[in-house]
């Protein structure tokens, strides 16, 4: 019971690092409907800056956190011209060819030039501060309950903006019928923008997440978050936010419970199936595609 | 011919082979990357054949295309439904899929995979021998109803579907033809490096294939023939200390020639234009002639 408590709990901080990255995917997919699957590589990478910030001033956490935030924000915020430009041919399969070639770019720049491409560990200052809880096997720490509570608040606060706010509901106008946003006045490049400064500021929590609740960061970490960030996006439905973030939350935690009880070489193959399944048999997604 | 000549060549082989794999799907619309997997699933089947069973390699050969057809076409029954973004994620998803089973399969070898690989002499004949017949296939079906019905999807599925074609049926026979093509292609690699991992069969793969379906210009089948040499030569031509940038050149090279030159190198305006240069034989200019005049009495509206 103490195990399938402790696992419950690093599976929901895993699945609310997911859904932050699906929450900004999907915006991407809602205002630009291209599917920015670089997105994910630019949190990792995110997460070197820190590192390598950390490394440089022994291990000042503050530091840390701010390089991540801004590299993410920078990061995210550079690559929009190029998805502007895909977005206004209206051509989502070369937005993907893109952000997978991104996406390699990044992890080369991650798995040669940095720390000799071996995983990261982060400082205890950064994964192991506050009251952590143990109790026998149960064993929990501070930044992974953080982690589920940033991932519940951003998703919440995401969709307090989009459906509260006159921005966001340009944002969702735009989801709807882009030639008719044009014609009532909303200004598509400036909406684009944006939508990447926001979806970048998303990165920047998801990246401290990553450091503070996983402890570590790799290259495959990164391929791993992109392709399941992806898939849950498609599965729940390109563009439904709710339907995104409650998948993810679900991946997460099937994934830390077949890992805990199952033949742990086999889980990521089990979860990609079971998601596969559900792309062919549901193309529109399990809750429905709103983009 | 040197080894090294040798080997390039087969392995270009293998490159085009699998771009055009990739630019079949494309043809009707669907960027489907399954050809990456089925190349690992053929080069598994001909390399457990021959090595462990001791089959001739034309047996093995022939089972690892069944093998790789008959996994495109199970995921390709579902893709028939999807389009676009669906269908390139999903197909991704199941390279990752396969390359996971294939780790821990133990009578594959595992993470090692299959290693010393009988030596044949005939491969590079062999090679080019599948890249022609295929090619001519290819070069057939542009112009045959297939063909147009592929063209009419990708332009318009929902419309190519009231014009009374079977969309779903195309694109399950498109996505299956492309993956046995991607066996036949893995076949060819695994015995030109005579060994086979689960690890080649992952993004480095694909991110090669599509730079060169992408930068060779992916609406002819030639763009294939001119990049895969073109792309594969020039790593090789790098000093020594520069190859670990490849990678990188090659996905800034994809991003820059999607953005600024969408039709890449070989575009289908190119073909057009050097294919009527090369038709315009001597004794045919009149009917030439003949043709432009008609088409501008055409054009003016007259009645022809």
């Amino acid at each position: 019971m103490e195990v399938f408590l402790a696992q419950l709990v690093a599976g929901l901080s895993i699945g609310g690092i997911y859904a932050l990255v699906a929450a900004g995917m999907n915006l991407l997919l809602l205002v630009r409907n291209i599917m920015n699957y670089s997105f994910a590589y630019v949190v990792l990478m995110a997460t070197y800056f820190g590192w390598m910030a950390m490394e440089a001033t022994d291990g000042d956490p503050a530091l840390g956190v701010i390089t991540m935030f801004a590299s993410a924000l920078l990061l995210t915020v550079v690559t929009e011209p190029l998805f502007r430009v895909m977005a206004s041919r209206n051509a989502p399969l070369e937005a993907v060819v893109v952000g997978v070639g991104m996406g390699m770019v990044l992890t080369e720049v991650m798995s040669q030039f940095i720390h000799q491409g071996r995983p990261l560990v982060f400082p205890s200052a950064l994964t192991s501060w506050g009251p952590g809880m143990s109790h026998g096997l149960f064993v929990v720490s501070f930044p992974q309950v953080v982690a589920i509570v940033v991932g519940v608040l951003t998703v919440v606060g995401l969709l307090t903006f989009l459906y509260r706010s006159k921005q966001g509901r340009a944002f969702r106008a735009m989801a709807q019928d882009l030639g008719t946003a044009r014609i009532i006045g909303i200004p598509l490049t400036r909406a684009g923008v944006y939508s990447f400064i926001l979806a970048g500021l998303m990165a920047g929590i998801a990246a401290i997440l990553v450091s503070s609740a996983l402890s570590t960061s790799s290259a495959p970490l990164a391929d791993l978050l992109a392709l399941k960030a992806t898939v849950v996006v498609l599965v729940a439905g390109g563009g439904n936010l709710v339907g995104g973030f409650l998948l993810a939350l679900a991946v997460g935690v099937a994934e830390s419970l077949t890992q805990a009880y199952m033949p742990g070489r086999w889980s990521v193959a089990l979860v990609f199936g079971i998601l596969m399944v559900a792309i062919i048999a549901r193309p529109n997604g399990v809750f429905g595609s709103r983009s | 011919m040197s080894p090294a000549i040798t080997l390039f060549l087969e392995l270009v082989a293998v490159y085009i082979l699998m771009t055009w794999a990739l630019y079949l799907p494309f043809k009707a619309g669907q960027l489907f990357n399954g050809p990456v997997y089925t190349m690992a699933v053929g080069g598994y089947t001909a390399a457990y054949c021959v090595q462990s069973l001791g089959w001739p390699l034309p047996a093995a050969l022939a089972l690892a295309v069944v093998l790789a057809a008959f996994f495109g076409f199970i995921p390709a029954l579902g893709f028939a439904r999807t389009r676009g973004i669906a269908t390139a994620m999903g197909s991704i998803a199941l390279i990752f899929i396969v390359q996971s089973v294939l780790m821990n399969l133990d009578f594959l070898g595992g993470p090692a995979g299959i290693k010393r690989l009988p030596r044949l002499s005939y491969l590079l004949p062999m090679a080019y021998g599948f890249v022609v017949v295929i090619g001519v296939l290819l070069s057939r079906l542009e112009r045959s109803r297939m063909g147009r019905a592929m063209e009419a999807i990708a332009a318009d599925a929902d419309f190519a579907g009231t014009m009374g074609v079977s969309v779903s049926w195309v694109n399950v026979a498109a996505l299956t033809v492309a993956s046995a093509i991607g066996g036949i292609a893995g076949v060819i690699y695994t015995f030109v490096i005579r060994s086979i991992q689960p690890t080649t069969f992952g993004f480095t793969l694909l991110l090669y294939v599509w730079a060169m379906l992408f930068v060779g210009g992916r609406y002819t089948m030639w763009g294939a023939v001119v990049a895969a040499p073109l792309l594969w030569g020039l790593p090789q031509l790098l000093p020594g200390q520069a190859t670990s940038y490849t990678r990188i050149i090659l996905g800034c090279l994809l991003a820059i020639v999607i953005v600024a030159a969408p039709n890449g190198i070989i575009s289908r305006d190119l073909v057009n234009r050097v294919s009527s240069v090369l038709s315009r034989a001597p004794h045919d200019g009149d009917q030439t002639r003949a043709r432009a005049t008609l088409t501008q009495r055409e054009e003016e509206g007259e009645d022809v």
